[in-house]
């Protein structure tokens, strides 16, 4: 599925995301990164995880 | 049927008590405070009474893939608790490949509606629940094999015995999702504190938007009620996505509906007609439903297609006296709202309006 | 970072999948995946194959891996983790755990990533 090329640029990966404290009223999801491909430096304040089809 | 210039006499139908005279050359006048009302129990009708082992089994069925054709949604993909029961899109969730033309509606007090959908055509929640699970660019699902598909599942086998007495029949999942749906309630905001007595619900902020929205902005010109809507249908002049529409995947979406909806120049269309599609009259020319408010911090974006992000610019747009279709509602008129104005009203819709969030995590569905 | 979720009744959704990870082993998983997402979905093999042409890659290294399939396990592990989170529209995108699904426009993602990155703090800039 298509995806905005733009926000592409807003990747940045943490090694571990159970790192990052919860912050408002949200649920928050704990993804395990394992060894999954990331953009970015390891140990930037935000995880971004995307599930993604190309097609 | 979109005009509040009609005679007094049909509003006081729908008002308790209240005494509304509307007039197309003046501002909507104040709204007797006696127009709102907290919202009663909800209902449980006869063909259909709600139990807990209804509601249980409407549960499952809600959040069960198994309702779509390719096993990747269900009601809740849509409906999700969430996210307000919708989906926090401007356009609803779609089945793959498909695109869907209209925001998804959230659900909460969903019991207290007399029609369903943007364009009313349902008169009931059991009604409604099939139409997406048909609709190709929904759910997708052929309702005789989700039958037989769900008769596979010895748990729903003994489930609908013992709720129905009987077999699986897709009139019973709908009346079952039905039930569950009725439990999707709030009835304790800080307006429904206030309108049964209690002293010091409202902030003196709330409060000010209170007045507001039963007087200089009108809001309860449409949103009166117990359930905060008239239960009809207007035209705003809320502004189409031309460039999404442009999508062919949005233009088969819509021709697709004129087309079961039996409207001749369906292969023309190019834009949401609304009403009109369900009766044909052209004075319902893109009108579409006034939606209850409660909880309406956790719905956005708003309006039938999401063209509005948030309550501001919600209040805005209404500032401005709607949008720019000649067709609109006559009702609309600019307001003259100041900053402070629209900020006690943006406060009052956001958390006057706001109590608790009817609690629904994914049951084991079986 | 990305994980996998090939819709199963797609044609070319695992061999797309494969070919952005055949690329991560040769260092240019970034270049794929972009370039993936810009010529979707023209995703043949042939056009794959095209695209590590373009990118300079092995060439039949990552023809090789494509063909067998190589890191089907990895993809396989993903899209389990996909329904263990009960994930089954794509793109599903979490920030900081926060859940998004589908298509949305920039600005949805970045009122988030704003929000967040200020709950972080001043330690926590480091973009």
């Amino acid at each position: 599925m298509r995806t905005n090329a733009c926000r592409l640029a807003l990747w940045i990966a943490l090694a571990l995301l159970a790192a990052v404290p919860a912050g408002a009223d949200d649920v928050r999801y704990v993804v395990p990164a394992g060894d999954s491909p990331s953009i970015g430096p390891a140990n930037a304040p935000v995880t971004i995880v995307e599930f993604v089809d190309y097609q | 049927m979109s005009r509040c210039a009609f005679p007094a006499v049909l509003l006081c139908a729908l008002l308790a008590g209240a005494v509304l005279v509307p007039s197309p050359s003046a501002a909507a006048p104040p709204v007797s405070p006696t127009a709102l009302a907290p919202l009663p129990p909800p209902p449980s009708p006869p063909e259909n009474p709600t139990t807990p082992e209804k509601v249980t089994l409407g549960k499952k069925l809600f959040f069960d893939r198994r309702l779509s054709g390719d096993g990747t949604m269900n009601c809740a993909t849509c409906h999700d608790p969430e996210s307000g029961f919708a989906d926090a899109l401007p356009i609803s969730l779609s089945y793959p490949t498909t695109r869907n033309w209209r925001n998804s509606p959230g659900l909460v007090n969903v019991a207290y509606r007399k029609t369903l959908f943007h364009d009313g055509r349902a008169t009931s929640l059991e009604e409604q629940a099939l139409f997406p699970m048909m609709s190709p660019f929904e759910m997708n699902r052929n309702l005789d094999y989700l039958e037989e598909v769900l008769k596979t599942v010895p748990a729903y086998v003994e489930a609908f015995q013992a709720v129905f007495g009987g077999e699986i029949t897709r009139q019973r999942v709908a009346m079952a999702i039905a039930a569950f749906e009725r439990t999707l309630l709030s009835r304790d905001t800080p307006l429904d504190r206030h309108l049964r007595g209690e002293p010091g619900a409202l902030s003196s902020r709330q409060r000010a938007g209170l007045d507001l929205f039963l007087g200089k902005a009108g809001c309860a010109t449409c949103h009166n009620g117990p359930n905060l809507t008239d239960e009809r249908f207007h035209n705003l002049g809320v502004p189409e996505d031309a460039k999404g529409n442009e999508d062919p995947r949005v233009l088969a979406t819509a021709r697709f509906v004129g087309k079961v909806s039996g409207f001749p120049e369906y292969r023309a269309l190019r834009e949401d007609p609304g009403r009109f599609l369900v009766t044909k009259d052209p004075v319902d020319w893109k009108t579409f439903a006034t939606p209850p408010l409660r909880e309406v911090a956790a719905t956005s974006p708003y309006m039938h297609n999401g063209a509005l992000g948030t309550l501001q610019g919600v209040i805005d747009f209404y500032d401005r006296g709607g949008g720019d279709d000649p067709k609109k509602s006559p009702v609309l008129r600019p307001l003259g709202l100041s900053t402070e104005e629209k900020e006690s009203l943006r406060e009052f819709l956001a958390t006057g309006l706001s109590g608790r969030m009817p609690d629904s995590r994914p049951p084991a569905v079986p | 970072m990305v994980k996998h979720l090939p819709y199963r009744y797609r044609d070319y959704s695992r061999i797309a999948a494969e070919a952005s990870l055949a690329a991560r082993d040769q260092g240019k998983f970034r270049e794929m995946h972009l370039l993936l997402l810009d010529r979707s979905p023209k995703l043949d093999r042939e056009s794959l194959v095209g695209c590590a042409k373009e990118l300079n890659l092995d060439v039949p290294r990552f023809t090789k891996d494509l063909d067998t399939m190589r890191h089907q396990a990895e993809i396989d592990r993903d899209l389990k983790l996909g329904e263990a989170l009960d994930l089954y529209n794509t793109p599903t995108i979490f920030i900081n755990g926060v859940k998004l699904l589908g298509d949305r426009p920039f600005e949805a993602y970045k009122t988030i990533i704003d929000r967040e990155l200020k709950a972080a703090g001043p330690g926590g800039k480091n973009r």
